[in-house]
């Protein structure tokens, strides 16, 4: 099947900066993607060029089969946006405006339309001006998710939410793709994507540094073990493991990738008293992408490794 | 809190302010001191002796038109009176209108973007924007004074009449950007505050045009009255500016009471729950650009058929004047303006079309702000096209340029033929406005042009109005070269009912109109949208 989303080296300069430089991102059919990076990275200034707001400077891109910037009308139809910053009419309520949205892609549906409403307890009858960031969100939010859309685009769709509305949010999403939809969902929130994306793309200063599937990368990247050993000699010299600390007799260290049966073997030999094996979460994937603010400590080799096992 | 605790921070506030608006503010000051200097200096130039003076008094104090445009007929013996005569209209509105925009810019403006919300949330007291707002305003009229005061002497009129002059100004401008503060705290727009300004800016003048007409004390119910009283050339009394700076500062009281019982973010009036659906009328982007539209459109309706009213009335009570004075009617027929009231009338709806397109330009001008603040995008990642979309908005704009031309002239024409019982003659001043529908088109269409392509100057659609103005209410005045009048799009158009009707000109400038139209939307589609 055809990605939903095509981007490959995507340029986007304003003026001298460059935001994007060389862009590449995926998204399959019927998966949630999650579109990670710092404030800064590009990820709005992207998802403007996939809705075709804004103008690539090079770069190809297809969204749905189509050419965003061109045939933006008619994919427009097939899609639905809740942008970064909702800014909304101050002088209508929110019922109407969620309305006016609807209508003007054709039509509502109904009963979507009065569950969503309930769901996230907002009040229809009070006008924009006196919404707050979260409740101007669910208004967009409502509107986007009651249309009957083949792509979902959800730019940091939670950031002014509080914590039960983003779980109801999450709860939708997933009954967004029960029913067939596609998910490109810009986010911070890394405990939200881990629990609703299939695949991630992390991008960096216009970027991307990571992508695939999040098992994947996962398998693909450094593993910490934290062991306890009987005769804790000559850690430092073995391959595969790099000791970041050691504590009372507990070692903390770090497992290179397919190394593991290897490392185990030499540490078997040792005499485990007790071991921990922790595989790297999503935070200390994106961390491990950014804590180095200069760009210099660039793992290729993992880079290459993720990108290989994406679909193609 | 106390009050005073309310002004922490204004210094850091004003900084800001003149940090933002340090090309506005030298650009209004040299454009008001720059065109009042020339008008001025070029009025020596048209009087060669004292016959001529007495002339042009004669042929003015008989002209309630000239005499509702531009105040009091006082002084006319001398070319020092004729100066301030025929400076006043431009002076008057330009210091009024800065100090309106610029005060809602820097107040609402800032509070709708959310930037003060930052700003007060650092150690800033509550009033800090809005005295900051009334400074950087208040120096800009009083620099606009100043320059009056420095450079007038160069003109037929003395140092002490320049003085007065630049204070009375300065003052009025002071007078409307503390009345513009009190609106501010009423309305929740910008858009609102300042279209609410300019309402009463308008009925200020009529109501010190009706005063000065009927010479009775109407005028002291309009502080334009009050800045005009200062009657320079012959009585040179300064004390009616201590009127506006006592009402200027009754109006900072009231705003600061005010200012104290209203929210953040909130008008006086709270907002009410509307309704949860929205009515049929609201489906589209046609139906969005009314919905946003129609308040502003009711207001100006309501002003300018009270204005047309006015106009069409004063026309008749000139009508009695020259029935009621052979001379003048003599003197009429001799210098050829054999149909003073058509003259009359082709003044008025000259200053009506001119009105109307500053309607045309703040309504359209709505597409910038719609896409700054991100409604457009909203709006655009559905499936509408960005040149529906801001179709939709200069639709519903040129459709309220139409109700207006269509309001005022109306307002004229039927209160005319009512008094005069003249129904030919009411017709043609109803439908004379409608003249100037291309030029206001050809306007508008600048400015779509310049937010096709380069939306960051998008406020040269202003600048044309300017000059129009200028060209319109001044350009027989100032000395200009030929060329620069065949610039003036309101130059081309007939004045009728004076002149005949031609579709030469019409039917140019509608096409000129449609080009910058469809060149500023053939930007439009090729670049970003914010
Ligand atoms: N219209 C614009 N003009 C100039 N720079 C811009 C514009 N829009 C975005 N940028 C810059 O591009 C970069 C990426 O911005 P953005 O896509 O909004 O980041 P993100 O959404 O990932 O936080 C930022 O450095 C931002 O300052
Ligand atoms: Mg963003």
């Amino acid at each position: 099947m055809d990605a939903v989303i095509a981007v490959s080296n995507l340029v986007k300069r304003f003026g001298r900066f460059t935001a994007l430089d060389r862009l590449d991102l995926r998204v399959e059919a019927g998966e949630v993607h999650g579109f990670l990076g710092p404030n800064g990275s590009g990820k709005s200034t992207t998802i403007k060029i996939l809705l075709g707001l804004l103008r690539a400077d090079a770069g190809d891109v297809s969204v749905l089969g189509r050419d965003p910037w061109r045939d933006a009308v008619r994919l427009h139809e097939h899609l639905a946006y809740v942008p970064g910053e909702v800014s909304l009419w101050p002088n209508l309520t929110g019922g109407e405006v969620i309305d006016l949205l609807a209508r003007m892609r054709g039509g509502i549906d109904e009963a979507r339309r009065a569950e969503l409403l309930e769901r996230f307890g907002l009040d229809p009858t009070k006008q924009c001006r006196s919404y707050s960031k979260g409740n101007r969100q669910k208004v967009a939010l409502v509107a986007a998710l009651s249309a009957d859309v083949e792509l979902l685009v959800l730019d940091e769709p939670t950031a002014g939410l509080d914590p039960i509305m983003a779980a109801e949010f999450q709860e939708v999403v997933r009954e967004e793709v029960v029913q067939g939809r596609t998910v490109l969902l810009s986010s911070h929130i890394l405990g939200e994507v881990e629990s609703l994306c299939d695949r991630v793309s992390i991008i960096r200063d216009g970027r991307t540094v990571l992508a695939g599937r999040l098992r994947d990368l996962r398998g693909a990247s450094r593993t910490a073990v934290s062991v306890r050993l009987a005769r804790p000699d000559g850690l430092a010299e073995l391959a595969g493991l790099r000791v970041l600390e050691e504590v009372d007799g507990e070692v903390l260290a770090e497992v290179e990738t397919g190394r593991m049966s290897e490392v185990m073997a030499a540490l078997a030999e040792r005499g485990i008293e007790s071991l921990a094996v922790h595989p790297p979460t999503l935070e200390e994937l994106f961390l491990r992408n950014y804590d180095d603010p200069a760009g210099t400590r660039h793992e290729t080799g993992r880079l290459a490794s993720a990108r290989g096992d994406q679909p193609a | 809190m106390r009050t005073s605790d309310g002004f922490v921070g204004t210094g850091a506030l004003l900084r800001l302010a003149l940090r933002r608006d340090r090309v506005r503010i030298p650009a209004w000051v040299l454009g008001v001191v720059g065109v009042l200097y020339f008008s001025a200096a070029a009025q020596a130039g048209l009087y060669q002796d004292q016959a001529q003076v007495d002339a042009y008094g004669r042929l003015v104090t008989q002209s309630s038109a000239t005499v509702a445009l531009a105040g009091p007929a006082t002084g006319l013996d001398s070319l020092r009176g004729i100066v301030m005569y025929e400076t006043y209209l431009t002076v008057i509105c330009a210091i009024c209108i800065l100090a309106v925009l610029m005060v809602s810019r820097h107040t609402r403006a800032e509070e709708e973007s959310g930037r003060t919300e930052l700003v007060r949330a650092t150690e800033v007291g509550r009033h800090a924007g809005a005295a900051a707002a009334l400074i950087a305003t208040g120096s800009t009229c009083l620099l606009i004074g100043s320059g009056m005061a420095l450079v007038l002497p160069w003109t037929p009129l003395t140092v002490r009449d320049s003085l007065v002059y630049g204070a009375a100004m300065a003052c009025l401008g002071i007078f409307m950007a503390a009345l513009t503060l009190c609106l501010a705290q009423v309305f929740v727009h910008a858009r609102t505050v300042s279209g609410a300004g300019l309402a009463v800016f308008l009925v200020f003048y009529v109501v010190r045009a009706v005063g000065d007409v009927r010479d009775d004390a109407t005028v002291w119910f309009s502080p334009i009255g009050w800045a005009q009283a200062t009657r320079i050339p012959t009585e040179d009394r300064p004390w009616p500016v201590l009127l506006l700076l006592l009402g200027a500062a009754a109006l900072l009281v009231i705003a600061v009471r005010l200012a104290e019982r209203r929210d953040f973010a909130a008008g006086l009036l709270p907002s009410r729950p509307g309704p949860a659906r929205a009515a049929r009328s609201l489906s589209g982007p046609v139906g969005l650009a009314w919905r946003q539209q129609r308040g502003g459109l009711l207001a100006w309706s309501v002003a300018l058929g009270l204005l047309g009213v006015l106009i069409g009335t004063l026309g008749t009570s000139m009508q009695d004047m020259v029935r009621d004075n052979p001379a003048l009617a003599a003197y009429l027929a001799a210098t050829g303006g054999a149909s003073m009231i058509d003259a009359y009338q082709a003044t008025f709806t000259l200053v009506i079309a001119l009105t109307i397109a500053g309607y045309g330009i703040w309504a359209a001008g709505r597409v910038l702000t719609e896409e700054t603040v991100g409604r457009t995008a909203l709006v655009c990642a559905g499936p509408v096209g960005r040149v529906r979309s801001t179709l939709s908005d200069l639709a519903v704009a040129g459709g309220g340029v139409l109700v207006l031309l269509l309001v005022a002239g109306l307002g004229s024409g039927l209160s005319y033929a009512t008094v005069v019982g003249d129904t030919s003659q009411g017709l043609q001043i109803s439908f004379a406005p409608l003249v100037y529908l291309p030029a206001i088109a050809v306007l508008v269409g600048v400015l779509v042009l310049a937010y096709g392509w380069a939306p960051r100057w998008t406020w040269v659609g202003w600048l044309v109005l300017a000059f129009e103005a200028v060209i319109g209410w001044l350009g027989g005045v100032l000395d200009l070269p030929e060329w620069v009048y065949r610039f003036s799009v309101f130059d081309h158009a007939p004045r009728y009912p004076a002149e005949a009707l031609s579709a030469t000109p019409l039917v140019a400038m509608t096409a000129v109109a449609a080009l910058l139209l469809a060149a500023g939307l053939v930007g439009l589609r090729r670049r970003d949208l914010r």
